[in-house]
């Protein structure tokens, strides 16, 4: 398998061809202009960084689930389109994207994309905007605390691995804050709890099927990782959240050297294909599934599900709120934009290469979490072989999976509370209720975890998809009137917005329509308690109420492309009069 | 030789940005909230606040200067709703 080598080829022409060319005709970045960092240095928010570092942490903050885990549902049509999606996809939109929301931010004081839409297109726009993201947090929620609790359940291995990593990072987090400990000391303290939880966790894998049966653990589960990220939504960042998150940086850094590594070096280790190149049957029919179980035609489900691999909206919340007010000099913009969603490729493909060594049989037995046996296949090798490393590379990946999905959605959490306290504030009755943190937080889990609950995961990872390809499609719109407005041609953006918009639109329909036909026909999509006869009447209204979040998602990104429209036929105009 | 001290330098650095970089950002947003609250309570009426200015901000006021135009496009800065932590 040589997936991983021939994504470095292409994204390297991607980079240094096209990437590069783009940047010296179109944008033409003045490395004697002051960016943001300088004009407003305030040392906290505002301030020059080396362009290696914030290349670093952009690919820290884009990195998520979504590249690792969307492969696998891509896999329904053959890895093949995986394939090509995710190389082709990088190449011509997704390092455009992330790049052109920090040029976006660096050229308009270091403003972030709230202000920036209503800058641009108009406050109609930034008000759906509020709406569409809130809705978009409650999917990734769902779809998240539902990957842990499954992650749990499946892998008892895992769940002292997570719990010592907590523990960890809150002990770490004390030695530096309280006790003025050296962050090395205390990084070193806190890798060693860790690595101790995973020897633990291997031999003590901890499993309550026995006591809850198999629907009732997965609810326990699943309050276990509603609790963690709660806790993480309302504590003062310093104290948790914030050394979780660091201290769990680390194995998760771990955890993609290895799996990149694996991939590969493949070819060397003999570890061979086991999923077929491409499943034609289902392209663009069910074949042989009913409609409600078939995941949808190739397109426009297989751009949305692989979710962060080629192209993602949550890069530019990153982009415009973190590393665009970072920037020291201008022609910084490019390798860490454009390299580190490029970078972000690349473990996409070692993902993606993870499910392809797994057998059909070995898919089905082990469904959603077949990465982590996949990643044994490859890493193994490397690591002394399967009897040596076996044990140690299920727990290590199980947990690496977990610590993915955890940190990410206690920031998911904050921003939801964040979210809601600004779309509850012009009306005090709902702010002190449930613009609160504490109630908006829970409410913002309970939501999620009752979505998670219907155990609808490929239909909500569809819509969570939709709704995060939508937010990068509306980015590249806005940044298409930027150029219009700055160089006149505004075509290298606006051409993958439209093909984005529209997909993104065409998927949500598309979601929307197989959830209300699932609810017509009395055949709700649900799995565990709600699949039960009993139950079927609670499962039909989820079904619905998911069907009409696609809608309203559907409905807000109208919004904002109908005041587009606007606002390009004027900065069309006006760039004609300026010529 | 260059080149490997220059690519050693390079990866330490993307290996700061991945791990450490975002927490020495947060304490510095909170050490700065708490020098923010200092400057406003002291020095306030600057930016208009109703704060019945101390004798002693004229002591402070030294230390304030170089920070006193940041603290102002701090207050006075429009936040989106992802940076009202």
């Amino acid at each position: 398998m040589y997936f991983v080598l021939l994504g470095i080829i292409v994204y390297l022409a991607a980079y240094y061809i096209y990437a590069r060319w783009f940047d010296r005709n179109i944008v033409r970045p003045d490395p004697k202009k002051p960016t943001p960092a300088h004009m407003y240095m305030d040392g906290i928010e505002f301030f020059p960084t080396n362009r290696y570092v914030l290349y670093g942490f952009q690919f820290k903050g884009i990195a998520g689930l979504g590249p690792i885990l969307g492969p696998f549902v891509a896999l329904a049509y053959g890895w093949l389109p995986a394939l090509l999606w995710i190389l082709l996809g990088n190449f011509f939109i997704g390092w455009i994207h992330d790049y052109s929301t920090i040029v976006l931010t660096v050229r308009n004081d270091g403003k972030t994309l709230g202000p920036l839409t209503y800058e641009y297109i108009g406050s109609r726009a930034r008000n759906a905007l509020i709406g569409f993201l809130l809705f978009y947090l409650i999917l990734i929620t769902a779809v998240f605390v539902f990957l842990c609790a499954v992650f749990f359940q499946s892998y008892p291995v895992s769940v002292l691995p997570v719990l010592f990593t907590v523990i960890a990072g809150i002990i770490s987090g004390l030695l530096v804050y309280k006790f003025r400990v050296h962050i090395a000391v205390a990084t070193v303290i806190g890798i060693i709890i860790t690595a101790i939880g995973i020897v633990t966790g291997i031999f003590v894998p901890v499993s309550v099927d026995a006591i809850f049966g198999k629907d009732g653990a997965f609810i326990f589960w699943m309050f276990v990782v509603c609790l963690y990220c709660f806790i993480g939504a309302v504590t003062p960042l310093l104290w948790y959240t914030q050394p979780v998150v660091y201290l769990a940086s680390f194995p998760c850094i771990f955890g993609i050297v290895l799996l990149i590594l694996g991939a590969l070096v493949s070819p060397l280790t003999g570890v061979e294909l086991g999923q077929p190149a491409a499943k034609v049957e289902y392209w663009f029919s069910p074949h042989d599934l009913p409609l409600e179980a078939w995941v949808g035609p190739i397109w426009p489900i297989l751009t949305v599900s692989i979710a962060c691999g080629a192209i993602s909206g949550w890069h530019s919340l990153v982009g415009t709120s973190g590393s665009g007010r970072q920037i020291d000099v201008e022609t910084d913009m490019l390798p860490v934009g454009a390299g580190a969603m490029l970078t972000e490729g690349l473990l996409a493909l070692s993902s993606l290469a993870a499910y392809m060594v797994l057998l059909p049989e070995e898919v089905v037995a082990v469904k959603w979490v077949s990465l982590v046996a996949g990643a044994k296949k490859l890493v193994a090798p490397i690591l002394g072989g399967m009897e040596v490393a076996g044990a140690f590379i299920e727990a290590f990946f199980a947990m690496w999976l977990e610590l993915y999905a955890i940190t990410i959605q206690m920031l998911v959490t904050r921003f939801f509370r964040l979210a809601m306290a600004e779309a509850t504030a012009p009306v005090p009755a709902l702010k002190v209720t449930i613009g609160n943190k504490y109630v908006a937080s829970a409410l913002g889990l309970l939501i999620g975890a009752i979505f998670a609950w219907t155990g609808a995961w490929v239909d909500l990872w569809m819509l969570f998809g939709g709704s995060n390809q939508l937010l990068a499609g509306l980015a590249l719109l806005l940044a298409t009137l930027y150029y219009i407005r700055e160089r006149g041609v505004g075509i290298y953006t606006l051409g993958p917005g439209i093909f984005m918009v529209v997909t993104c639109e065409a998927a949500l329909i598309w979601e929307a329509f197989k959830l209300f036909y699932a609810v017509v026909i009395e055949k709700p999509i649900a799995k565990g308690l709600l699949a039960t006869p009993e139950w079927k009447g609670v499962a039909m209204g989820l079904n619905a109420i998911f069907g009409i979040v696609g809608i309203i998602l559907f409905i807000l990104g109208l919004i904002v492309i109908v005041d587009w429209i606007r606002s390009y036929r004027k900065a069309k105009t006006a760039a004609t009069k300026a010529e | 030789m260059r080149f490997w001290r220059r690519f050693k330098e390079a990866l330490k650095n993307i290996i700061y940005g991945m791990t450490v970089a975002d927490m020495v950002q947060t304490m510095r947003k909170k050490k700065w909230e708490i020098e923010s609250a200092l400057l406003s309570i002291t020095i306030g009426d600057m930016m208009g606040l109703p704060v019945n200015a101390p004798i002693y901000k004229y002591v402070f006021l030294v230390y304030y200067l170089p920070r006193i135009n940041a603290w102002m496009r701090y207050i006075a800065r429009e936040r989106d709703f992802l940076e009202k932590e």
